[in-house]
């Protein structure tokens, strides 16, 4: 590699210039009939018949819907059969949340490293997800599928940042599976900012709506920055707080007991309630992790550092 | 426990060096929210007079025409725009050097549809040089715009031409060179103070629409969740600290 090359991918680096970074960089398109669909669900006023006619061409995003309808996530008395009709049940922030999962599945790389687990990363990705949906139904009401979908994609940079830049990125990740610090904090230390600006960055390569851009870039910050920035009236509480939930790959307890912290004095959501989110959390995933290809039991490590946040002492934890 | 000192960057000597000096360029300076307008103001301000000063000084020591007014516009738009189509090398060269063309074949025109017209001195402004002016522009205007190298300071090249102040082949080169040095200046300028992806030929959208003003977009264009992503990509370095201290061992809620 050339002084010059080399000086300029520092500096692409040094300023976080994105545009720069990801330049050169084969970002996976989205899914034509997922860009397509989401297009349609992001406009001020989406058709509704345009996006059943999109949707039924799509036999895999068809049965994705029909079978999410019909699951015993929603009770229904009689089997749902037509997408319009699924449509009209789940609701768009529903239908977009689905389809996003549908695209993220093909769209985000895998890459080939030894520090990159790629089920681990879906495993956090989902359970993180439906974390942040439980807490913006309390804390941001009509608005969970908006905090699924922002969570599920807030960590998109993680694997493009890996596979593209590993030289800079991979020692991030080293330092972070070797220590119980937040990845965020490693890489503002490093390098002045997170992937959750850089994945900001690769959303609206992808068309994203300015709200989940925003979101995503959001995620990683301290709760008065958000309140700064005048979102604390939109799910981004709701993606800080369950952005603190540890890795499946490194569960620390600490990191539980600072989730349920920040979502009681910043969210009014009493510790009283976590067994109960913990629950329905796990009941969901159990439910839609196939979809992921996720095995069951992935992310049985992080279901059990939430349950001994409960069992065991809060003092001792502390030591 | 606080391990700040552990977690400082363990890079090479000359990453550290690059993110030192790059904290200068109009690139980071964007990135801290507050300075967006007066660092653009700024640079362009610089960047304008050193690159026009340059090419005067370049004109006073060689002793060719190398000055020449749409040169002015042209740096503006360079070093204010530097990433919108009009900014581009391509159009810069290719439209300034069209327009001096479509200049001189109007007329060329219009001495042969006009015997007698005298066109060579263009101190006279008469009926035929009124119809080359504006023939010149037609054709200019059309030119630039089926190549696809639209550079409005251009315009005024092909004027020059049909008023008959490019006379000959020096002046041509001369008015090409400047034009050519104007780029290679921008692109040295914007790339190493500016830190901005400025093109080598061709505009390239896909980054434009990432640059806002600097590509040519309007200011007042960005909704609110635009303005609050701006400041969230400027966001940095205040993190809450890692080190749990935070985390109160009195409290007794339900939590066993």
């Amino acid at each position: 590699m050339s002084i010059i090359t080399k000086v300029s991918r520092h500096a692409a680096v040094a300023q976080g210039n994105f545009a720069k970074m990801f330049r050169g960089v084969k970002i996976a398109p989205l899914p034509e009939a997922a860009a397509a669909i989401l297009e349609e669900i992001h406009k001020p006023e989406p058709d509704i018949l345009c996006l059943e006619r999109i949707i039924s061409a799509e036999p895999e995003i068809s049965i994705r819907l029909l079978s999410n309808v019909n699951s015993s996530l929603h009770s229904l008395r009689s089997q749902v059969t037509s997408v319009r009709h699924a449509i009209t049940l789940l609701g768009l922030d529903r239908v977009r949340a689905l389809v996003t999962a549908s695209a993220m599945a093909t769209a985000v790389p895998k890459p080939k490293d030894s520090l990159f687990d790629h089920e681990a990363y879906w495993a956090d990705t989902l359970i993180r997800s439906l974390i942040a949906r439980e807490l913006a139904a309390r804390h941001a009401p009509g608005q969970q599928d908006v905090a699924f979908t922002a969570m599920l994609v807030a960590d998109v940079a993680i694997p493009v940042l890996l596979e593209s830049w590993s030289e800079y990125y991979r020692p991030v990740l080293e330092d972070w599976n070797q220590r119980p610090v937040r990845l965020a904090r490693l890489e503002q230390d490093r390098y002045g900012w997170d992937h959750g600006q850089a994945g900001s960055w690769i959303l609206k390569y992808w068309n994203f709506p300015e709200e989940l851009v925003c979101l995503v870039a959001a995620h990683n910050l301290p709760l008065h920055k958000v309140r700064e920035l005048g979102l604390e009236k939109t799910v981004a509480p709701s993606l800080v707080v369950a952005g603190l939930l540890p890795s499946c790959m490194n569960p620390i307890l600490h990191r539980c007991l600072e989730m349920i912290d920040l979502a009681a004095e910043d969210l009014g959501i009493s510790p009283g309630t976590w067994p109960e989110t913990i629950d329905t959390v796990r009941t969901q995933y159990d439910l839609i992790h196939a979809q992921f290809g996720l095995r069951r039991g992935k992310a049985d490590r992080v279901f059990q550092c939430m349950n001994q946040v409960f069992e065991n002492d809060r003092q001792q934890i502390c030591r | 426990m606080n391990d700040d000192q552990n977690m400082k960057p363990k890079s090479d000597w000359l990453f550290e060096l690059v993110a030192k000096l790059s904290g200068f360029q109009l690139h980071a300076r964007l990135r801290s929210a507050g300075s967006d307008k007066k660092s653009r103001l700024l640079f362009a301000i610089t960047m304008g007079v050193a690159a026009v000063g340059t090419i005067t000084a370049a004109a006073v020591i060689t002793d060719l025409p190398l000055l020449f007014p749409p040169l002015a516009p042209s740096a503006f738009i360079l070093f204010t725009t530097p990433l919108a189509p009009t900014a581009a090398p391509r159009s810069v060269i290719l439209g300034h050097l069209s327009a001096a063309l479509m200049g001189l074949l109007a007329v060329i025109i219009v001495s042969i549809a006009i015997p007698g017209a005298d066109l060579g001195d263009p101190t006279i402004m008469n009926g035929p040089r009124i119809i080359a002016i504006v023939l010149a522009m037609g054709l200019a205007t059309t030119t630039m715009l089926v190549l696809r190298c639209s550079h409005p300071p251009a315009a005024a090249t092909a004027l020059l031409a049909a008023m008959g102040l490019i006379h000959d082949p020096v002046v041509m080169a001369a008015l090409e060179a400047s034009a050519i040095l104007l780029c290679v200046e921008a692109y040295v300028l914007l790339r190493v103070v500016g830190g901005l992806p400025y093109p080598l030929w061709s505009p390239d959208h896909d980054m434009a629409r990432f640059y806002g003003t600097l590509a040519g977009g309007g200011e007042t264009k960005s909704s609110g969740w635009e303005r609050v992503h701006a400041e969230l990509l400027a966001q940095h370095e205040d993190l809450p600290s890692d080190d749990h201290d935070h985390i109160n061992e009195d409290r007794t809620e339900v939590y066993s």
